[in-house]
């Protein structure tokens, strides 16, 4: 029972600002940033997914895409013809986004019509979403798309060289040294 | 998450933004044509729509004092302080817009260069009231009676009411008696009003009787304690004490004590620096605590 004193900031022991109470210190999780596969903005391509890598990177406002159907946004449509896949539930995954894929989805969205087919990549990332666009894009309803489905959830901290020294360039992939 | 951060690219770029500001999303019916979806360099994603109008995201910094956002043919109105936004976080430090151009949200190339924000991340979905909105707590609808002052209400104005003496001495009476006597003067005697608030009920005084049969040469009102004088006879020499006066041992006849009520009667005993009227004919300290009841508290 040595060596322990009542407070960090003691004579001696350390600064009062090292007493970590009265530090801002970031709460910090690690997830994975996913490639996401979105629709096209050419309802053309309404069979293929766009697949979208590094959605967010360092410094970047991440957003959560909260869909209902979270493996229709990280796996790719050749994974989702398989029958397992639909009922699905993988709470561990998270679609990330930034800015620029979040007014990406707003401007797609918005250009659904009561028209637009049922079975149209965008249309099913609406119902997904619970964004009813059939009653016309309403400030209501593009409002609760925005407050429940698009939500900024925090910063990224870590670059895309996070996954090694391949990712420096267009080289082949090697090992990294260890000696 | 939430909390500090020094990385934040700085969307705002094209604002100026001063340490303590609220930087925030919004909507904003924008043109929409070309988008640039990262900037990773292996597979930069590029979509291109038909132009049309739409609702967009972008950011912006919050401001009370800017114009209300009217509604045009083509769109709904929308008003961020009314309709809601994202507030994300707040800045630490200054920072000069160095875009001129208004912002494309929709490239994001555009953000790979420039200092980065250090900020108190916290986003939060935030709305005001409505400006036609209802207060939350609605006034009562029964119509208040106005009293129709004399034209000399402005003299009795500048003057403490009855009521705001009473609600001062119920609140403040027992711990600062001192003070309320400098604010509202030393209060009259006398009346069984006054008998009752100095903290003697009329049994008290009835058990003057006593004393006064003891001492008939005494003045009347030196019968009673200093908050049953007799107005006439003390109020215009008398002083006041401070409540919690040094005690300099037993009290003797020549040094009167006379105390507010106020004070414990048990102290009065023993306290010699309260001062009292020199006109008014001692009580002991004896005969004090041998005939008056205790003092309720």
């Amino acid at each position: 029972m040595s060596g322990i004193t009542l407070y960090a900031y003691e004579p001696g022991q350390g600064r009062m600002g090292s007493d970590r109470n009265y530090q801002q210190i970031p709460h910090r999780i690690q997830k994975i940033v996913p490639q996401t596969f979105l629709p096209y903005a050419n309802e053309s391509n309404s069979q293929l997914c766009l697949a979208l890598s590094h959605a967010v990177d360092q410094g970047d406002v991440a957003f959560i895409l909260q869909t209902s159907r979270m493996q229709s946004l990280i796996y790719d449509r050749n994974t989702m013809r398989d029958a397992s896949m639909t009922n699905l539930q993988i709470p561990g995954h998270t679609a990330f986004i930034n800015i620029s894929t979040v007014n990406y989805l707003l401007a797609s969205l918005q250009r659904l019509t009561a028209k637009s087919l049922n079975c149209a990549s965008w249309a099913v990332l609406a119902r997904d979403l619970g964004y009813r666009y059939k009653l016309g894009h309403q400030r209501v309803n593009l409002l609760e798309l925005v407050s429940t489905r698009l939500l900024p959830f925090g910063i990224c901290a870590g670059s895309e060289n996070q996954g090694g020294k391949h990712e420096m360039g267009l080289a082949p992939m090697y090992s990294p040294r260890t000696t | 998450m939430e909390g500090q951060n020094r990385d934040l690219v700085n969307l705002w770029r094209n604002v100026d933004v001063s340490a303590g500001d609220e930087l925030i999303f919004k909507l904003a019916w924008l043109q929409t044509h070309h988008y640039t979806l990262n900037h990773y360099y292996k597979g930069v994603m590029r979509q291109t729509f038909v132009q049309r109008y739409c609702w967009q995201l972008v950011p912006a910094v919050f401001e009370m004092e800017s114009q209300l956002q009217a509604a045009s043919p083509d769109q709904w109105a929308y008003d961020y302080r009314i309709h809601r936004y994202w507030r994300i976080v707040q800045c630490f430090q200054h920072r000069a817009s160095f875009e001129a151009d208004p912002i494309n949200i929709c490239d994001d190339t555009n953000f790979l260069r420039g200092q980065l924000l250090q900020v108190t991340f916290a986003p939060v979905w935030t709305q005001f009231l409505p400006l036609n909105a209802p207060d939350p707590v609605q006034p009562s609808p029964t119509p208040q009676v106005l009293r129709r002052d004399s034209p000399q209400s402005h003299i009795h104005a500048q003057r403490a009411s009855s009521a705001a003496k009473r609600a001062y001495l119920e609140a403040f009476g027992e711990l600062e008696p001192a003070a309320s006597y400098v604010l509202f003067g030393v209060p009259r005697a006398g009346k069984p009003s006054e008998i009752k608030k100095w903290n003697l009920s009329s049994g008290a005084t009835s058990s003057f009787a006593p004393v006064l049969a003891a001492a008939p040469n005494a003045a009347p009102a030196a019968a009673a304690p200093a908050g049953v004088l007799a107005k006439g006879a003390a109020s215009s020499t008398r002083e006041l004490a401070p409540r919690d006066g040094p005690a300099t041992g037993p009290a003797s006849p020549a040094a009167c004590q006379l105390q507010p009520a106020s004070m414990p009667l048990a102290a009065a005993g023993t306290a010699s620096t309260p001062l009292v009227a020199a006109a008014v004919p001692p009580i002991t300290s004896t005969m004090v605590s041998a005939s008056l009841p205790p003092a309720r508290w």
